[in-house]
């Protein structure tokens, strides 16, 4: 009897606690996107969440949530018609695609912000496509990333023939994360342009065997590698961090990553040694622009928009490119700039060990069509890690 | 009657709970491995992902991946940990220290636990290092690669890890509260203690060792974090070749990964339903008694 | 079992289960632990500074995480011991759908169920909420409650109730000397169970709070594959709160066990 009076009480205290909810919509703004980086998180959390708060009086909060997650979430609230709890979306490649496709997204708005009318270059094609995809407005620019290498070596190998040379003389020291790894996605797809080129895939159907033939040599040249790789290329890691650890630890000779300035980073917290270095594989290597979108369904578009235009931002691009910060390069357009702007924005300049701007952007590759992503991810995984 | 209907009363409220958010959430999922999709305009029921999944040339392989390391692991695990808290309950001193580090790594989510595993078992990590330190290895190209391979042993480990403790909490206070009472008498009959082991907390302890080893075996079988970072490529355990599917950017293939999740789930029932068996044999008895 | 081989066991257990934690608790802490490095060159607290001090309001999402985990468990104990109870009341044919039925969420990943009721929680006005997480986790950890329940209530039989009774302990006396001390054991370990159950839920509370109800876990593992600084500090906090709250309810719970019986380890 007792267990039965308890029982209530328990419940209504559920149902007490459950439906008390704070009432501070138009107050704030949210933000979600991956959240597995502190110092990306702590630019929003501090630096922007700051300006937000003085300029407009919003209130940021930053959602840790990865995009896949994100697009479940707005599927399911699309197939009710429910409002949504997502302001802006970080947004990559990929993901745009299928996010536009599925008539998730709000747009277009890139050409009402003030910021991007100023400081945007809308002719410059990496801001036209993602991933090969037509923006048209729907989602817009954040920052530059580029693949780049690091190695502990005062002159690494920097073409495909060095490489293998180089692990034909050092077997067992070289070795990638698996696709579909983001990142090992993107070492795989640059050795591709390095061996076919890129040009070819810009306009290539998606299917299974047009792809296939088209990968042969990229494939035969990956195959070579392995006899002289980490675990004779039988067994890859799985992550970047991991790849990272091998590195700091000696295991393998190189590392990459998205993140010119991760070198520096990791020189400062004491886990790569101070003589890291970047370099470029290749002739070129692959860069990308990574974005900023708006659900549909965001319950505060007023407030989604004022986010993006101030993250256009000389000042928040400025902050955002320091190496101390985040060092994610910029999307301004140079010649939108004033001399000031310009000399504000580049104030930090690259980090320790980083190949300059310049070098970067001047090399760099564009990204294929998002549907030949996943078909290359499947061909790689059937064709290179088994016997 | 009135005994049974207080019963069923007081069993409702869980049931029906229960009933309710796991078959509508599992109807739901097993729908859309029919192709049922909505939200993307894919409302024709449909076989081929099931189809296209029993056409995998991969699919044994990781299937037999799969229970490979969670068998392995749980058997290890549950062994031990008997073995371990028997040792324990036995002992002459209380051991509070031991019985609340054991409790440590139930609060351990498994993926922090992959971590630690990662950098104990590469060869250039804590284990390498201490062997090289105290001499026993010249350098770390002697230590083994355990890790991302085919036989599955950073996975197993991490399992083993989990379960390890799990168990010898979970069995510490049955074995605690037999150990006095049963020990006497058949200490007095002239069983010997191998024999009381054997025939006396073995049985006693099997419902909560086999509950507590199919608990592991089916979250080790079904789960895709930890294959999926310690776990090789090829094969693929299974849960990780779902969760890939999912997190395509290709919504089209999220039919194919809750294709798996069914067969996974099939599987996992199938050896519940031998444990019901076996179980209400065992009942059986006890009822009788 | 001979001493010398009880003690080579307890030895070797504690190594195994001890020696990770000490690496997890080394690794939040250091700085330049680079092969072949044993212990690191220095020590810093980088990690925990960037989590309590840096890391919006994390005081405020802890005090809310144990808030929500501590009325997840409740409620599962609560629900766990009428269920328990119930069980052994049954006819063993009962016990065996209802048992069937109960341990479901046991043996079904939550995930692809969170998936499915993400969209009926939406129509029910449920997701991005609290009560929506709650009820989510719930279903996570009932199970176990219900399985600790029902093996104690069958283990323990009806004797001591009977006893009790005939020693004049009815209603709320019953209730309080002869009940609870009982189950005072069952009920420390499954909400322990519980609360550390509904603590790490991360999928399904991101999925159905909707990236609203913010938990220690939604705000901990998106940095657990990455910098291991930062992965095991977070780690080890998570465990210290744990923790805590196991001692919390043991010392709560027996507190209230002062006359009663209570059966199992002390």
């Amino acid at each position: 009897m007792k267990k039965i009076i308890l029982s209530i009480l328990m419940v209504s205290l559920l149902l007490v606690v459950g439906c008390t909810e704070k009432t501070e919509a138009n107050k704030e703004v949210y933000f979600y996107g991956w959240g597995g980086d502190p110092r990306i998180n702590s630019y929003l959390d501090e630096d922007i969440a700051a300006v937000m708060k003085e300029k407009h009086d919003l209130t940021l909060v930053r959602v840790g949530m990865n995009i896949d997650e994100i697009l479940t979430k707005l599927l399911g609230e699309k197939a009710v018609d429910a409002e949504g709890t997502i302001d802006v979306v970080w947004i990559n490649g990929e993901n745009f695609h299928t996010a536009k496709s599925n008539d998730l997204l709000f747009g277009p708005f890139l050409e009402d912000l003030p910021n991007a009318q100023k400081y945007i270059n809308f002719d410059d094609p990496e801001n036209q496509y993602d991933f090969g995809y037509a923006i048209e407005g729907y989602e817009a620019p954040y920052g530059k990333a580029q693949l780049v290498f690091t190695s502990y070596l005062e002159t690494p190998p920097t073409s495909l023939e060095t490489l293998k040379e180089y692990l034909i003389a050092h077997p067992g020291q070289f070795t990638y994360p698996a696709p579909p790894d983001f990142l090992g996605s993107a070492f795989v797809r640059n050795i591709i342009y390095e061996t076919v080129g890129y040009e070819i895939f810009m306009d290539m159907p998606a299917d299974y065997e047009v792809v296939k033939s088209a990968l042969a040599p990229s494939l035969d040249y990956l195959k070579s590698l392995k006899p002289y790789m980490w675990q004779n290329g039988e067994a890859y890691p799985a992550t970047r961090e991991q790849l990272d650890t091998l590195f700091a630890n000696g295991e393998v000779f190189l590392t990459m990553t998205y993140n010119p300035n991760h070198v520096s980073d990791r020189i400062d917290a004491g886990v790569f040694e101070p003589h890291a270095q970047n370099f470029l594989l290749g002739n070129k290597t692959i860069g990308n622009t990574h974005f900023l979108a708006i659900p549909k369904n965001a319950p505060n578009i007023e407030a989604a928009k004022l986010l993006i235009n101030e993250l256009l931002s000389v000042e928040s691009q400025a902050k955002k490119f320091d190496p101390t910060v985040w060092g994610d390069m910029p999307v301004l357009d140079n010649n939108k700039l004033t001399d000031e702007e310009q000399k504000l924005l580049n104030v930090s300049g690259m980090g320790v060990g980083t190949l300059s701007q310049e070098t970067l952007l001047n090399n760099r590759y564009p990204e294929m069509p998002a549907d030949l992503v996943p078909i290359i991810e499947q061909i790689w995984l059937e064709e290179i890690p088994s016997n | 009657m009135k005994k049974q209907t207080k019963a069923i009363l007081y069993t409702m409220p869980a049931v029906i709970f229960i009933a309710g958010t796991i078959l509508l959430g599992t109807f739901l999922a097993i729908l859309q491995s029919f192709g049922y999709f909505p939200e993307i305009n894919l409302t024709k029921l449909t076989l081929k992902y099931y189809q296209e999944l029993f056409k995998s040339p991969t699919l044994v392989k990781s299937l037999v991946y799969s229970f490979k390391t969670a068998i392995i692991s749980t058997l290890l695990g549950v062994g031990c940990g008997l073995v371990a808290s028997y040792a324990i309950v036995t002992g002459p001193k209380e051991h509070k220290f031991i019985k609340r580090m054991m409790a440590l790594p139930v609060a351990i989510p498994h993926i922090i636990v992959v971590t630690i595993v990662f950098n104990l078992l590469i060869r250039t990590g804590f284990i390498s290092r201490l062997l090289i330190g105290i001499g026993l290895l010249s350098s770390f190209q002697d230590f083994p690669n355990l890790l991302l391979t085919s036989s599955g042993i950073g996975v197993i480990v991490v399992y083993f890890w989990k379960a390890f403790p799990y168990t010898m909490m979970v069995l510490y206070s049955v074995l605690k509260s037999i150990d006095k009472r049963y020990n006497y008498v058949s200490r007095n009959l002239g069983a010997t203690r191998l024999q009381f082991f054997f025939y006396v907390v073995l049985p006693l302890a099997k419902p909560m060792l086999i509950t507590s080893a199919l608990i592991l075996f089916a979250f080790s079988f079904s789960a895709y974090e930890v294959p999926y970072l310690l776990g090789a490529i090829v094969p693929k355990a299974l849960p990780v070749q779902a969760y890939i599917e999912y997190t395509s950017p290709i919504l089209e293939n999220r039919p194919y990964a809750m294709a798996i999740n069914v067969l996974m789930m099939i599987i996992t029932f199938f050896l519940m339903g031998v444990y019901q068996f076996v179980s209400t044999r065992v009942e059986r008895r006890r009822y009788y008694d | 079992m001979t001493r010398s081989l009880r003690g080579i066991i307890i030895l070797v257990s504690c190594l195994i289960v001890g020696g990770p934690l000490v690496l997890l608790l080394v690794l939040s802490m250091a700085k330049g632990l680079a092969f072949p490095k044993l212990l690191p060159s220095h020590m810093t607290l980088d990690g925990y500074r960037y989590l309590l001090i840096q890391y919006p309001r994390m005081v405020h999402v802890i005090i809310n995480s144990i808030k929500l985990s501590t009325i997840v468990a409740s409620l599962s104990v609560l629900l766990g011991i009428l269920a328990g109870r119930g069980l052994h009341g049954l006819s063993v044919r009962g016990r065996t759908i209802a048992k069937a039925i109960l341990v479901l969420p046991l043996l079904i990943p939550i995930v692809s169920v969170a998936m499915g009721l993400h969209i009926v929680f939406i129509k029910l006005n449920f997701a991005n909420k609290m009560i929506g997480v709650i009820i989510v986790q719930l279903v996570v950890t009932l199970p176990y409650a219900i399985l600790i329940f029902s093996d104690l209530f069958h283990y323990l039989g009806d004797k001591w109730f009977e006893q009790g009774e005939l020693y004049g302990a009815v209603g709320l006396k019953k209730f309080r000397y002869v009940t609870f001390p009982l189950l005072s054991n069952g009920i420390i370990s499954a909400f322990s169970i519980s609360f550390i159950i509904s603590f790490s839920q991360y999928f399904v509370t991101l999925l159905i709070g909707g990236g609203r109800i913010k938990t220690f876990a939604t705000e901990m593992f998106p940095f657990i594959n990455g910098d291991p600084l930062i992965a095991s500090s977070f780690s080890m906090i998570f465990l210290g709160i744990n923790m805590l709250m196991f001692l919390c309810i043991e010392v709560f719970v027996k507190s209230f066990v002062k006359k009663g019986i209570v059966v199992g380890e002390g």
